[in-house]
C-alpha cells in the first residue's frame, strides 16, 4: 500500500510540475466536483487572524483555499503550498500530506479519508475544511456566521476520590493558563486563550454528593464537598477564550499540576477533612503555609527555571535519585504557586528535555520575563560532606530577590544557612532582569536527600521561595502603565 | 639550572637531528623569571570549608606557556592541606595547550569530566575557575579555553557555559593574609 501510494504521489509530482497550472483540469477532471459559478465567501478566525476566505461546497462537504491562514495556528509549524499538492507540518512532528484529487491525506505513514477530495480552482487549492481541522489538532465552531478554528479543549472530568477532588482538563495542544479567584459564591476558574469549546457547555458535578437542603453556612458548610460543580463555556471569541470555572463551597487553595505536557493539567481540590486535632504527626507532614496571597502577583512574568534535564542528570543521591528529577518537581510545584497568586509563571523545562544553559536564559528574555528563578538542589563530590541551604546571584539588581528568597527559605526550611553568594554561573550572569538560583539542600547528604525525596519537603520548598518572591515583589511593586 | 638548560638544548638539539622542527618558540612569554629563572605564580585551591580559594605561591619547572598549562594542571591535582581540596579531578592530564591572542585553549583528557567531580554550583564554579585563575596567572593568558578531547563542551555540571573562553574571576579568593595580594604576578 505505501509502494503505491509513494510511486503514485512521484508520478503525480512529475506531471504537476510539468503541467503546473494545467493542474486545475486535470483535477478537476479526476475529482469531478461540481463547478459552480458564484465562489461565496466565508469569515474565519484562524487562531488569532480573521480571514476572508471563498468556499465552496462539495456535497455538504465545506471546502476553502484555508492552507496559508492555517499557519495562524499553535497546532501548526509550516504549510507548504505548491499548486495542487500542501504539506502541513505540524509542531507534534506529524506531517499531513494533501492533493489536490485525492481522497486521502497522507499522515506520517498513513492515509486519512477525506470527505471530500482538495480541488483547484481559480489557481487556489481547497481543502475539506472539517477534515483539515481534525487532522492540525484543533477544532472547530460557528458563531454569529464567522468560522473560529483554534485549539480545542478536548475534555473536562471530575475526579473526585477520598479526600480530593481533581478537575482534569485536556486541550489539544499546549495552553497558557491564567487562573483567578471569584467570590460571592467562592469560584476559580482558568482561562485557556486561543482555545474554543466544540461541544457547547460543560456541567460536571460530583456524582456522589448532594448539596444540602437550603443555604450551607458556617459548620454546615463542612459536611459539604469543596467542589460543587465544574462548568466551561466559551468567554469570548475573537480573541477566542474558553473559561473553566470550579464553583466551590468555601475558599479553598489547590494545586495545579500538568501531565504530559502544557496540553494537560488537573486542578486539585483538596476535600475538607472532619477537621481533627492536627497530631504531631500531621503537622510534620502537612505544609503549614498560609492561604496563597491571591492577586499578588498579578502583571508579574517570571521564569521558573528547573535545572539540568535530560542527558545532564545533574547531582546524585545516595539512593540514585537525580537531581534534575527532584528539581523539576519542585519548580512544578512552584510554578503553580507563582500562578495562583497571579503571576505569569513560565517553565523552561516541563519534563525530562536537556535544555542548554544559553536557551534557558533566551527563554527569559523572549518572554520579557520580570524574574529568573533557577531551581537547583546541591551535592559535593563527597558524600555528607555539606549540608544546608545556598542562594547565588551574580548582578548586583539581583541581590534584593536573592535576600528575599534566602530569608524565607532559611527561615521556613530550618536547614544550615548556608549564605548568599555572588558566583559566576551562567544563568545568573547572562539574565537580563534580575536572577538567583537556589540550592535547597544537598541531594548527596543523607539527611537532606532523605528530605528532598519527601514531596511534603519539595512543596514546602516551592512555598518558601514562593513566600520569597512575593516578600520581593511587595517592595517592589511593577509599575502600572499610564 | 644548568643541567636543565643542558637537557632543553639536548632534546632540542635530538629534535632537530630527526628531522622535525621544533615547535619551541624561541622567546619564553611567561611570567617574568625570578633570579632562578622559573615562573612564580599561585594556583587556586579549593578551601574547603569556607568554599573559597586559597591562592598557593608556588614554582614551576616549566618554560612555555604550553607546558606550564601541563604542569599546572598535574599539581592543581595535589591539594597543598587538610583544609584545601583539588581543583581538577584526578587523572586528568592536558592533552595539548595553545596560546594564540591572549587566549589559551587547553584540551584536556576525558578524566576531566568525571560526572561524580562536577556536581553543585558552588563546586562547580570553585573548581573551573580554580582552574581558570590558575592558568590565567600566566604572563601573556587572558581567557582560557576548555576542550575536552579535543572536543567543545556545552558545560561541564550544567551550572556554568564552558563553550567561549572563561575570563579570570577572583569573587570567591578567600580573606588575603596581611602582606599577600591577589592577583597577577
Amino acid at each position: 500500500m505505501q509502494h503505491s501510494v509513494s510511486l503514485s504521489l512521484k508520478g503525480w509530482l512529475l506531471s504537476a510540475s510539468v503541467l503546473g497550472i494545467l493542474a486545475a483540469p486535470l483535477t478537476t477532471s479526476v475529482a469531478a466536483p461540481p463547478s459552480p459559478n458564484e465562489e461565496p465567501v466565508s469569515v474565519f478566525v484562524i487562531g488569532e487572524r480573521r480571514v476572508s476566505l471563498p468556499t465552496t461546497k462539495v456535497g455538504e462537504v465545506l471546502l476553502s483555499p484555508m492552507a496559508e491562514a492555517l499557519k495562524g495556528l499553535k497546532t501548526v509549524n509550516t504549510v507548504e503550498i505548491a499548486g495542487p499538492k500542501c504539506i502541513i507540518r505540524l509542531r507534534s512532528g506529524r506531517s499531513v500530506h494533501l492533493r489536490a484529487g485525492k481522497d486521502a491525506a497522507w499522515v506520517d505513514k498513513g492515509p486519512r479519508k477525506l470527505a471530500a477530495s482538495p480541488l483547484v480552482r481559480s489557481r487556489r487549492l481547497f481543502l475539506p475544511v472539517a477534515d483539515i481541522v481534525e487532522l492540525v489538532d484543533a477544532a472547530m465552531i460557528e458563531a454569529d456566521g464567522v468560522i473560529h478554528i483554534n485549539a480545542a479543549l478536548r475534555e473536562v472530568a471530575l475526579d473526585k476520590t477520598g479526600d480530593s477532588a481533581i478537575i482534569h482538563v485536556t486541550c489539544t495542544v499546549p495552553v497558557e493558563r491564567t487562573l483567578g479567584r471569584l467570590s460571592s459564591p467562592e469560584r476559580v476558574y482558568v482561562d485557556l486563550p486561543g482555545v474554543v469549546l466544540v461541544k457547547g457547555a460543560i456541567d460536571l458535578a460530583p456524582p456522589s454528593t448532594e448539596p444540602a437542603k437550603g443555604e450551607a453556612a458556617g459548620e454546615e458548610a463542612n459536611s459539604l464537598p469543596t467542589v460543587l460543580r465544574v462548568r466551561a463555556r466559551q468567554l469570548s471569541y475573537e480573541p477566542d477564550i474558553c473559561r473553566v470555572v470550579v464553583d466551590l463551597s468555601r475558599p479553598a487553595d489547590y494545586q495545579v499540576k500538568e501531565r504530559k505536557s502544557a496540553a494537560e493539567f488537573d486542578l486539585a481540590f483538596p476535600e475538607a477533612k472532619p477537621a481533627p486535632k492536627e497530631t504531631a504527626a500531621n503537622a510534620e507532614k502537612e505544609v503549614p503555609a498560609g492561604p496563597i496571597p491571591h492577586g499578588a502577583l498579578l502583571g508579574w512574568v517570571i521564569v521558573v527555571d528547573p535545572g539540568h534535564g535530560g542527558k545532564d542528570p545533574g547531582a546524585y543521591g545516595t539512593t540514585g535519585v537525580h537531581e534534575k528529577e527532584i528539581v523539576l518537581d519542585l519548580a512544578q510545584r512552584l510554578r503553580c504557586l507563582l500562578e495562583t497568586a497571579g503571576a505569569q509563571a513560565l517553565i523552561t523545562r516541563s519534563d525530562d528535555t536537556y535544555v542548554g544553559l544559553p536557551d534557558r536564559v533566551k527563554f527569559a528574555v523572549d518572554a520579557a520575563a520580570d524574574l529568573f528563578i533557577s531551581i537547583h538542589v546541591n551535592a559535593w563530590p563527597t558524600a555528607n560532606g555539606k549540608k544546608g541551604t545556598e542562594i547565588f546571584y551574580y548582578t548586583n539588581q539581583s541581590l534584593p530577590l536573592a535576600r528575599a528568597i534566602h530569608d524565607s527559605m532559611i527561615t521556613s526550611l530550618g536547614l544550615p544557612d548556608g549564605g548568599i553568594r555572588k558566583r559566576r554561573l551562567f544563568v545568573c550572569r547572562n539574565a537580563p532582569m534580575p536572577a538567583v538560583l537556589t540550592e535547597t539542600a544537598y541531594l548527596n547528604h543523607v539527611d537532606e536527600e532523605a528530605l528532598l525525596k519527601d514531596p511534603a519537603f519539595r512543596q514546602k520548598a516551592a512555598r518558601a521561595i514562593f513566600d520569597g518572591i512575593v516578600a520581593y515583589a511587595d517592595k517592589h511593586k511593577k509599575e502600572q502603565p499610564e | 639550572m644548568k643541567r636543565l638548560a643542558l637537557a632543553f638544548l639536548t632534546f632540542a638539539l635530538l629534535a632537530n637531528g630527526c628531522g622535525r622542527r621544533t615547535t619551541r618558540p624561541s622567546s619564553v612569554p611567561t611570567t617574568p623569571p625570578r633570579p632562578s629563572g622559573r615562573p612564580q605564580l599561585k594556583l587556586y585551591f579549593i578551601n574547603t570549608e569556607q568554599r573559597t580559594w586559597h591562592p598557593e605561591p608556588v614554582e614551576l619547572r616549566c618554560r612555555t606557556p604550553e607546558d606550564c598549562a601541563k604542569e599546572i594542571v598535574d599539581r592543581l591535582q595535589e591539594a597543598p592541606s587538610k583544609e584545601t581540596t583539588a581543583p581538577v579531578p584526578p587523572k586528568a592530564r592536558v592533552l595539548s595547550a595553545k596560546l594564540q591572542q591572549g587566549i589559551l585553549t587547553v584540551n584536556l583528557s576525558k578524566e576531566y569530566r568525571a560526572p561524580k567531580f562536577w556536581v553543585g554550583s558552588e563546586h562547580e564554579y570553585l573548581a573551573l575557575y580554580g582552574l581558570v585563575n590558575s592558568l590565567t596567572e600566566l604572563e601573556g593568558v587572558r581567557k582560557v579555553k576548555v576542550l575536552i578531547e579535543g572536543k567543545v563542551v556545552e558545560s561541564l555540571g550544567g551550572h556554568e557555559d564552558v563553550t567561549e573562553p572563561l575570563e579570570r574571576d577572583l569573587t570567591a579568593v578567600e580573606p588575603a593574609p596581611a602582606s599577600g595580594k591577589p592577583g597577577k604576578l
